[in-house]
């Protein structure tokens, strides 16, 4: 069952992706967030059904921002993201790891010029793949 | 060489009794065995039409635009999944009869505050009306197993106006919405052309199974809809025990009318009569889309309204 979030977890919600990916509170103002299990934050409507087992677009798992959240948010992203080339994002949406040399920790925005991927974890140089697997695939044309 | 077999085999599956019962309907059987083009839809919450065609432009990709929705494509290359864009969402693989029901409440989805698409999986109507509408779409479908790709479809375009719901239509209560889209389980017959085995299952029985359930759930969106609301009526079958006789029902049990559609390709109207039975006359503003007319599988649509 979904519930919403009270107005002091919410904000804290809007503080961390504004202070960890410049992702202006404002953009959100005509949705609602809603809690479900294992700590999954989900952005929807203002008002829901007592029936509601999902609501439009699963934003966070605990503080891993998902991949659709990003493929829909991203264009408002100013920090905490890297920009892969034509290879390196291929293999990215294959599935596979990526050695990288970035300063960047944690998880971040994937880029292709300005396009948004989705969200990868990085630590110590190596760009975890966060992709879900249903969305893995081989791209011809990109 | 395994192609051409399996063409073969799907001509010669359309069953003989099929071809005799729907002859006053259907001129060009062939065509039920023959494949769909590829058609998709730009997803304007995401992207535009311009970056769309710019970006197919640099893949050497052919795609056309089609007359009668200015976001729909058909492309004869078999890679349209194989594309970024389609991966980001940015397009929705959809079937040209299957983004018909969305156009028919163009200006009523501007006003709506609360719209009900009330059998949504796999969610290529949901999130065709997510783009259409400011309103709050119910997502509903009674197969538990159908919600997952409902789910992903919509995160993947980023429906965020949608809220999903797994209730059998027939037992929700307490909601009005100003628009129900009633994309009603039928036979199917009118996706051969994707599904061919379709044939394999088809029979009169089947038919009468869904017309008997239907009835049920037209008159209960019927119920639920708000007072001047609009209720959309879609199938993708040819029998008119499941189109216009499932209208005819209504129209005798409440105080439905019917509204005519307007859309910019060929449509026939709603049938009179069929085996002895006879309906309503205002059945004529119901719509059927029959493939050979535009190059696509077989669809009805009737719109309502609640007086």
């Amino acid at each position: 069952m979904l519930e919403k979030i009270q107005r002091k977890q919410k904000k804290a919600i809007f503080n961390y992706l504004e202070n960890r990916y410049g992702i202006p509170q404002e953009i959100f103002k005509k949705y609602e967030l809603y809690s479900g299990s294992e700590e999954k934050i989900s952005l929807g409507p203002k008002n829901i059904l007592k029936f509601t087992i999902n609501t439009g677009l699963l934003i966070l798992r605990k503080e891993k921002p998902t991949t659709s959240f990003f493929q829909t948010f991203g264009k408002y992203v100013s920090k905490n993201y890297i920009i892969l080339d034509k290879e390196q994002t291929l293999d990215y949406i294959r599935g596979k790891d990526l050695e990288i040399n970035s300063e960047l920790q944690g998880f971040i925005l994937i880029k292709y010029e300005n396009f948004n991927i989705g969200c990868g974890f990085i630590k110590n140089n190596l760009l975890k793949n966060q992709l879900p697997k249903t969305r893995q695939t081989e791209l011809k044309f990109i | 060489m395994i192609h051409i077999e399996k063409y073969i085999i799907k001509k010669m599956d359309i069953p003989n009794n099929f071809k005799e019962r729907y002859s006053s309907i259907i001129s060009d059987f062939n065509i039920l065995s023959e494949p769909l083009p590829k058609s998709f839809r730009v997803n304007t919450i995401k992207t535009t039409i311009k970056e769309i065609k710019e970006r197919f432009k640099k893949y050497n990709i052919n795609i056309k635009r089609l007359d009668f929705y200015k976001e729909a494509f058909i492309s004869e290359s078999p890679e349209i999944g194989k594309t970024l864009e389609h991966f980001l969402g940015y397009i929705y693989s959809q079937e040209i009869t299957s983004m018909l029901p969305p156009l028919t409440i163009l200006t009523e989805l501007k006003e709506a505050n609360l719209i009900l698409d009330a059998c949504a999986a796999p969610g290529s109507k949901t999130t065709q009306l997510a783009t259409l509408t400011n309103g709050t779409i119910i997502a509903n479908d009674l197969d538990y197993q159908r919600i997952k790709a409902l789910k992903h479809n919509i995160e993947k375009t980023g429906a965020i106006n949608t809220i999903i719901t797994n209730q059998d239509l027939r037992r929700i209560k307490d909601i009005e919405p100003d628009i129900i889209l009633l994309d009603a389980p039928c036979s199917a017959e009118g996706t051969t052309r994707k599904n061919p085995e379709v044939f394999n299952y088809w029979s009169i029985k089947d038919i009468l199974k869904h017309s008997n359930l239907q009835k049920q759930l037209i008159l209960k969106s019927y119920e639920l809809l708000k007072p001047k609301g609009i209720l959309i009526y879609s199938t993708c079958t040819f029998a008119p025990e499941e189109n216009e006789e499932v209208i005819n029902y209504l129209l005798n049990k409440t105080n439905a009318k019917l509204e005519k559609i307007n859309l910019n390709l060929k449509t026939r109207e709603g049938i009179l009569n069929f085996n002895n039975k006879e309906y309503n006359k205002e059945i004529k503003k119901c719509i059927r889309i029959i493939p050979e007319d535009n190059n696509s599988g077989g669809f009805f649509i009737a719109k309502i309204k609640k007086c």
